[in-house]
């Protein structure tokens, strides 16, 4: 947190973002996949919140 | 299989009413679709989750989204899944019931029942709109979510705001939901069929930042209320020698901070570090790490492997065994999610590019991926999940 902090003021420019917008550094690439994650670590972990867990459904699952 | 373009958001469906209204909008949209523009597309999954226990899931994912002219756009996104669960391994409300890991998932109609193999079908729908002009420095968007089982019935608006500065080297997400459940048992030996309610409201924030031209990072945080009824109606705990209902507290309030890491390698790879500290009012508090590498092998096949790791602290009021029928503090819970424990994943995602001179094959994407995933209580289960992109 703190380095994202301090780079806050960091200027990266659109064309220097060549490897940032690649298929393999795009942090929404994975989403899809991480909602039908959810569907069964719901289940199994009781620590939802965040891109890195579980969440939402039905008690009773 | 995925078929399209993506943009991320859950969709939910009313049996199979929903699951042909799905199916007649997807294909409406898919007819009113104008010639190919670079925002379009539709994905479609499948997805397979098999445990050590028994438990499959078979999920069929479709997402499309729709360009409606100007800086609005339309995404719909479909789901159904069909979870199949074993025959109990003892009488219905018995002890040997009470530990197992398919009580917390099926009603019981009678012991002979319990001896067959239960079926469950989930559908979900999810529709949005978003609002993004072309300086791309604002962006609104707002969704409707519903999911229907046959005894629950969930449902959730939410709307969000993003803006970028720095030319887009620094973006802000801030993201509201509200979400109103309704439980309604399913006929279920010695079980209470009094339908409940359940209100959820969630309050995410997301910094995503430019630490240089090959890194990017994220923070985020999230805090979650829960109010109203959160016990499993099917599941019994065994309390004062008895087995009695379960009773989890009816408000709950969360909290998660979350940050990641992406760097790209020199080598055409990226590795990925993600942490998560999440902590609640009912006493578990958690950490998760994931780390992922991609490769590109080729001109544009990648490869990518995965390791989770989460470890959590048991809730307040879970014991193994409950000496006395009160529970703690009144409540009882036979949820192994409540329960400290940890767990590993480990997995393996490989994406071809299919390339061919056809012109409605052209940026055809396949993706095979397999997960192990195993926890301290000799739980395991096996992940496989194939989808194709395409855009048109």
């Amino acid at each position: 947190m703190l380095l994202l902090a301090s780079a806050g003021c960091a200027t990266v420019h659109p064309w220097q973002r060549e490897h940032l917008a690649d298929r393999i550094m795009d942090p929404q690439a994975v989403a899809r996949e991480r909602a039908a994650e959810r569907h069964w670590m719901e289940t199994r972990e009781g620590a939802i919140g965040g891109p890195l867990g579980g969440g939402g459904g039905c008690a009773c699952n | 299989m995925q078929l399209g373009k993506r943009r991320r958001c859950p969709a939910a469906g009313r049996g199979a009413v929903l699951s042909a209204a799905l199916g007649a909008a997807l294909a409406a949209a898919l007819a009113a679709a104008p010639p190919a523009r670079a925002d379009q597309q539709v994905d479609a999954t499948y997805h397979y989750f098999g445990d050590s226990v028994g438990n499959s899931i078979d999920s069929w994912v479709a997402d499309f989204r729709q360009s409606l002219g100007g800086p609005w756009s339309l995404a719909l996104r479909g789901m159904l899944d069909r979870v199949h669960l074993p025959p109990l391994p003892g009488l219905p409300g018995s002890q040997e019931n009470v530990d197992a890991i398919t009580t917390a998932s099926r009603p019981v109609e009678s012991a002979v029942l319990s001896k067959e193999s239960y079926t469950k079908q989930r559908e979900e729908l999810t529709g949005s709109l978003h609002w993004q002009p072309h300086d791309r420095r604002v962006r609104l968007s707002g969704s409707y979510y519903v999911s229907h089982e046959s005894d629950f019935l969930g449902q959730q608006v939410s709307a969000t705001l993003g803006r970028d500065w720095n030319g887009g080297a620094s973006a802000l997400a801030l993201r509201g939901a509200f979400g109103f459940d309704r439980i309604h048992p399913d006929e279920h030996t010695g079980g209470d069929p009094t339908a409940r309610h359940r209100a959820t409201l969630d309050v995410t924030g997301t910094w995503v930042q430019s630490l240089s031209p090959r890194a990017q990072g994220q923070i985020g945080v999230e805090f979650t209320t829960v109010n109203g009824y959160q016990s499993n109606p099917y599941r019994k705990v065994y309390a004062g020698g008895q087995p009695l209902p379960e009773t989890h507290p009816e408000s709950r309030v969360r909290g998660a901070l979350f940050g990641q890491v992406d760097r790209w390698l020199t080598t055409r790879a990226s590795v990925s570090f993600g942490a998560r500290y999440y902590a609640d009012d009912w006493g578990i508090q958690a950490g998760t790490f994931d780390a992922i590498f991609n490769q590109y092998l080729g001109d544009h096949l990648i490869v990518r492997y995965r390791y989770r790791y989460h470890v959590q602290s048991a809730a307040s009021f879970y014991r193994d065994l409950y000496a006395s029928a009160a529970g703690i503090d009144g409540y009882r819970t036979a949820d192994y999610k409540l329960q400290d424990f940890d767990s590993n994943l480990f997995g393996i995602k490989v994406s071809v590019p299919i390339e061919s001179r056809r012109a409605w094959l052209d940026g055809l994407l396949v993706d095979f991926k397999y997960e192990r995933y195993f926890d301290s209580h000799s739980f395991a289960a096996n992940v496989l999940e194939t989808g194709m992109s395409w855009p048109f």
